[in-house]
């Protein structure tokens, strides 16, 4: 009886919050692609299927374990789980719940303008999400405090996010600095997103790339289900080499030597003699240095 | 008294009265609601709007000072496991190496010993935060051993020979944390001062024991702060306004700086760009071709001071008058929305009054979210 209490006692619940995307755009093409290859063409079925298992284990884990739950679309993100309707953490409830929310999002005519509006990007808001699930994180860790807390990111497509870098890295950041570790999940044959690999690297998660839809379930919930505390103990997930490269201001290529504006920090491939962003005139290396002549009166 | 004219309106005890009873305030049930995180918050939203459109010195080249000399073994100041001053100036000194790496990414911080009139280089110029705090852990389990007499010119001359070599491209600058009240100097103070501000570095000084003279005129000369904290957990308050970066206040020509930014193979295994050696952690410099190697994410990182979050409103505006008016309170309350962030409805006027809204996005932020966001995330969720 005693053991049993503090079996109990140690082991403790811990918060999930997981970034689901919504974009009809980049799933269609998935799904295009997976139909020209085999006959089947549901992947964001099977993967919507896949990540509510995953969500459904994580809360079967261990009693008191909580889940947040983000979409994440072209013209914004929106709180899945928990809403006024259903907070509570019972695996079927909130199964329940993302699924009547994502029905709700498909019949609204939201996601079909953002494939007709062509002013914003069709890439998810990946930044918006991830904000307000830190945000999410951050409240419930200032209500229980120690109560350790994850991310996890499911991305569909190859699209690089490249307008959306600099508040997906001050995210990472503030990720660190609440103890969260970030994981990303791509779903993309061919390419790595790096600014997802970067912020996996920031914040000591796991990074994952699956090819074929019908492996997520297996990824997610073997590399992605255990705990900081248990990955420790188990081997190690092989890690890819991280690309965190810069791009160069100008010519907007990857670069990996590059000059840097010590007023504003820009980056460039070439030099330059003004930088486009402060409009600072530079002085380039190894010229000497410009010194106005003092003149004995 | 200070002969050269002192630039502080004057002592506290002039001052005029201070209620600050008046932040507390009761909510709708009782219970006292302390404004001390308004108060942080409101704080934090002055210094950004303070330093908005300033240019500020993101690189930064630092050499931290600690006196280790007889008088830093003084127990006037003491707080838990730390015994006197130069145990509360390690713990100050602990919380503000994180906090410098994380507002100068690229910044690089050395550490220097003042103890038996000599200057002991402990930790070279370098950006790594496990050996700046490693070092410092030392003198923690070594017992704080405190000895002889600091020296000012000397601790200046070693600071000098590592900041020499730094380009211009960076802020160099020497921050001292002295509990002694005198200097023990080969040449005179005066003539070393002016070779410091003439040779454009800033010069800081946290005083543990009294405001003292000679430090007060490096200060002033170097364009620099001078502290002397009331209480150890003051020090570390004062530390913190250390960690941000200077507003310049010249206007200085901008440069170049060639910087690689390697691959990260796998753990620890970091290849140079240009000559292809290895290196264990970045930010550093190629061991080899001394080209400095940092990745796009410690940019990243300093950008938030060039963009920082947009500004927003209170949703329910302190009004002016004697008498409240509570209907117009009341009606503003009831156009509170949802936090954008975390969901959070407000349930009572009191909390209410802790909403804000993004000037940008007219969406509403809860207390909690807007301080996270001022302090870390560094931009809204609503926005795009």
């Amino acid at each position: 009886m005693n053991d049993a209490l503090q079996l109990r006692a140690e082991s403790r619940s811990s918060l999930i919050a997981v970034v689901l995307d919504l974009n009809p755009l980049a799933w269609g093409f998935k799904a295009a692609q997976d139909a020209q290859r085999t006959s089947k063409s549901e992947s964001f079925v099977q993967a919507l299927d896949a990540t509510l298992t995953f969500i459904s284990s994580y809360l079967l884990m261990t009693h008191g374990n909580q889940v947040v739950v983000v979409g994440a679309h072209p013209l914004g993100a929106e709180i899945l789980h928990p809403t006024n309707e259903y907070s509570g953490n019972t695996a079927s409830m909130v199964n329940r719940q993302i699924e009547a929310k994502i029905n709700d999002l498909c019949r609204s005519t939201l996601l079909d303008d953002s494939i007709t509006d062509v002013s914003t990007s069709p890439s998810s808001r990946f930044n918006n999400a991830l904000s307000k699930a830190l945000c999410c994180i951050n409240r419930m860790k200032s209500d229980k405090s120690n109560m350790p807390a994850r991310l996890l990111v499911l991305k569909c497509g190859g699209d690089f996010l490249s307008h959306q870098y600099l508040p997906l890295i001050n995210c990472a950041y503030a990720a660190e600095h609440l103890k969260v570790s970030i994981d990303a999940v791509v779903l993309e044959a061919e390419v790595d997103i790096p600014v997802f690999q970067q912020m996996v690297d920031v914040t000591g998660g796991v990074y994952s790339r699956v090819t074929e839809p019908a492996t997520l379930l297996q990824t997610l919930l073997t590399y992605h289900l255990p705990d900081d505390d248990a990955r420790k103990i188990l081997s190690k997930v092989p890690s890819t080499p991280v690309d965190s490269r810069a791009v160069c201001f100008k010519t907007r290529t990857v670069t990996d030597i590059g000059y840097v504006c010590s007023v504003c920090l820009s980056v460039y491939k070439m030099l330059t003699p003004i930088c486009i962003t402060c409009k600072t005139v530079l002085k380039l290396p190894g010229m000497p240095p410009s010194r106005k002549r003092k003149r004995e009166k | 008294m200070d002969e050269g004219g002192d630039k502080h309106s004057g002592y506290r005890w002039e001052g005029g009265y201070e209620r600050t009873w008046e932040a507390l305030r009761e909510d709708d049930t009782g219970a006292l609601i302390s404004g001390s995180s308004a108060a942080k918050r409101l704080f934090a939203k002055k210094r950004l709007a303070q330093e908005a459109g300033k240019r500020i010195h993101i690189v930064r080249h630092c050499v931290l000072a600690l006196d280790l000399s007889r008088s830093m073994a003084d127990p006037d100041l003491r707080i838990d496991r730390y015994p006197n001053r130069a145990g509360c100036a390690i713990r100050s000194l602990k919380e503000f190496v994180p906090k410098f790496f994380a507002a100068c990414p690229l910044g690089q911080l050395a550490l220097v010993i003042l103890q038996n009139k000599r200057a002991n280089i402990v930790v070279p110029l370098g950006g790594s935060e496990a050996r700046l705090l490693n070092a410092l852990k030392d003198i923690e389990v070594k017992g704080f051993k405190t000895g002889g007499q600091c020296s000012m010119v000397n601790g200046i001359a070693a600071a000098k020979s590592m900041l020499s070599a730094v380009g211009d491209h960076s802020n160099r600058e020497i921050i001292f944390v002295v509990g002694s009240l005198n200097t023990i100097d080969v040449t005179s103070p005066f003539s070393t001062i002016e070779t410091v501000a003439n040779g454009g570095i800033r010069c800081s000084v946290v005083s543990l024991s009294a405001e003292v003279n000679i430090w007060k005129k490096l200060t002033e000369r170097t364009d620099g702060k001078y502290f002397v904290p009331l209480d150890p957990i003051d020090i570390s308050d004062k530390l913190e306004e250390l960690t941000r970066p200077p507003v310049e206040s010249s206007a200085r020509q901008g440069v170049l700086v060639k910087m690689g930014f390697p691959q990260k193979e796998t753990d620890d295994k970091y290849i140079c760009p240009q000559c292809r050696t290895r290196v264990k952690a970045i930010p550093t410099l190629c061991d080899v071709c001394r080209l400095s190697l940092v990745s796009a994410a410690h940019l990243a990182r300093c950008y938030h001071h060039l963009f920082p979050p947009s500004t927003v409103t209170p949703s329910i505006p302190e009004q002016k008058d004697e008498e409240i008016d509570l209907e117009l309170e009341r009606s503003q309350f009831d156009q509170i929305k949802p936090c954008v962030g975390c969901n959070f409805a407000p349930s009572t006027v009191e909390q209410g009054r802790q909403f804000v809204v993004c000037d940008k996005c007219q969406s509403s932020l809860c207390g909690d979210c807007d301080g996270f966001i001022d302090d870390h995330l560094h931009s809204c969720p609503g926005c795009i």
